[in-house]
């Protein structure tokens, strides 16, 4: 829907998935054999990103905002209501925003959120609350694994004075789980959340997208709390919502590790990429069964709000 | 004329840099450099990780943090290679990291000796620095020219360490280069920014999509967004 599109200090890889093909684009960055990748380009600008916006607004009058403008902060808005509508949800298996809510409510106003990669880089992304002194981290490109507790272990050491959390499913969660160890050695007090549901979640969608049956994608559920004791740390082991909040409160107060074990659903996630909600697009079953199996029954999509 | 460990002085010269831990696992291949870590252990802190590719993604997190290079190691074939998903990550987010790895001994090379594998080749799709150290005397000098590769070009410097070598000792004259570094922003020419200006006036629906490039640069994202009434989009 976008008519032009500025591209500035990013190598987005989706992209060319995503990005409007009509748009007119312009991209700005430093490195120019970025120019290009991701969208045809009209205009590419080789120079810092942050430097040219602060001059464009130097040399400009201000654009009075518009309908545009106002129906993408009302559809902000409604996402944000309709993902915070789950912060009490006290269904089983947990969903993961009453995780959320509880890391949001201890996290302090410089903490460090180190996440692994899977559906809890999905999960991060929407429900971590971020004050802009907070700090964020993840293995973006290459999308490692494992990347979530070592991470932590970076966090922690370079910033000794800084809370540090380390958000990890249970895939990445055990590649690396060895090196808990090290947080007990060094006496890091990092928080560490995993997102317990049994399954390769991130792999499991996308084999609903591209094979017949999913395969190779369960997982054994391992207690992680116990394995975080056996290593000289705290663990908690959440399978209710009453229990998440003493256990992050612990963990909010602890000068040593702790592990959160949540044991979650392994619903996928909202896929905003391919939303079936447009009436001129889908039949309305398809419409009704996509916001049966989301639960999003209060978000009107944005071309509705531009009319 | 003075006389220093050749690894104490590689120390020295990360220490120079601001770097003030690393990570790694001890092997008899990587000794050399543990005897300096025990000797130095006051000036620099040593991680021991159960796993290297701990203490690779831990020094990679160290750099994406705080922007300074982190520092990792190997020992020799085993070690060296459960680095490399770290080493990657480096590379592809584009932070500066330095991967030492352990050797068997300038003597024992390429006479496939125990645990010896060709390492340089290994790493050479991943790095902006590649090197094997062929004396003692070089390796301060290679170590401080693979930490300012790194930054230059915001990629994994890897210098491939023969163990004897560590546990020579060599003449206390090299001074590394840290004081002489600096940065720089890119600024493009007014009238480049110039012709982004009709697009904009143009434009009904407007978007911008900004990056890791912009890290840093809320407050002027704040701003721009609101001068032009302009949806925002973070791609991580």
């Amino acid at each position: 829907m976008a008519d032009l599109i500025l591209f500035v200090g990013s190598n987005f890889p989706f992209g060319q998935f995503v990005f409007n093909k009509e748009a007119a684009f312009i991209q700005v960055d430093t490195d120019l054999t970025k120019f290009g990748r991701r969208h045809h380009v009209d205009l590419a600008i080789l120079g810092d990103g942050i430097d040219v916006l602060k001059r464009l607004v130097d040399k400009t009058a201000p654009r009075t905002a518009d309908k545009w403008l106002l129906a993408n902060k009302e559809n902000i808005k409604n996402w944000h209501s309709w993902r915070q509508s789950f912060y009490e949800d006290q269904s089983l298996p947990l969903r993961e925003e009453p995780v959320f809510k509880e890391i949001n409510r201890i996290a302090t106003e410089d903490a460090i959120f180190v996440t692994d990669v899977g559906n809890v880089t999905i999960h991060s992304v929407r429900h971590l609350e971020m004050t802009g002194k907070q700090a964020f981290t993840t293995s973006g490109w290459f999308a490692t694994m494992g990347y979530g507790l070592p991470g932590s272990l970076g966090a922690a050491l370079s910033f000794p004075h800084r809370q540090v959390f380390s958000l990890s499913g249970d895939g990445g969660f055990a590649m690396v789980m060895q090196d808990l160890i090290t947080q007990v050695k060094y006496q890091l007090p990092v928080i560490n959340v995993v997102f317990s549901n049994q399954s390769l979640g991130f792999i499991q969608a996308e084999q609903e997208d591209t094979n017949k049956e999913n395969f190779g994608v369960d997982l054994l559920d391992i207690d992680f709390a116990k394995v975080a004791e056996a290593m000289g740390a705290k663990g908690f082991s959440i399978r209710s919502y009453e229990e998440l909040a003493p256990a992050f409160e612990a963990a909010k107060n602890a000068n040593l590790p702790v592990l959160i074990d949540v044991k979650t659903h392994s619903s996928r996630p909202l896929p905003v990429e391919d939303l079936q909600l447009d009436e001129d697009l889908f039949s309305s079953d398809t419409i009704n069964n996509f916001k049966e199996r989301y639960q999003v029954f209060t978000m009107p999509i944005l071309k509705d709000l531009l009319k | 004329m003075a006389k220093i460990n050749a690894c104490v002085k590689m120390l020295e010269v990360l220490k120079d840099w601001q770097v003030d831990h690393l990570y790694g696992l001890p092997g008899g291949s990587i000794n050399s450099t543990m005897e300096a870590l025990f000797e130095e252990q006051d000036a620099i802190k040593y991680i021991q990780v159960r796993h290297e590719e701990t203490g690779a993604l831990a020094a990679v997190a160290d750099a994406k943090l705080t922007g300074k290079i982190g520092v990792c190691f190997g020992s020799a074939g085993p070690g060296a290679t459960h680095l490399i998903n770290g080493l990657y990550d480096a590379k592809m987010d584009h932070v500066p990291v330095l991967a030492i790895l352990g050797q068997v001994s300038s003597k024992a090379m390429n006479t496939n000796a125990f645990q010896e594998m060709n390492e340089n080749p290994l790493y050479a799709d991943v790095s902006v620095f590649n090197r094997t150290i062929m004396s003692p005397e070089s390796l301060p000098h290679i170590v401080d020219e693979a930490i300012k590769t790194a930054y230059q070009e915001q990629g994994v410097a890897v210098i491939t360490l023969p163990v004897d070598f560590g546990f020579a000792e060599i003449s206390d004259t090299f001074v590394s280069t840290a004081h002489n570094y600096s940065e720089n922003t890119l600024k493009a020419p007014d009238s480049e920014i110039d012709k982004i200006i009709p697009f904009l006036q143009k434009a009904k629906h407007p978007v911008l999509y900004f990056g890791q490039g912009c890290k840093n640069g809320a407050t002027v994202i704040q701003k721009f967004s609101e001068h032009f009434s302009m949806r925002l989009l973070l791609l991580f």
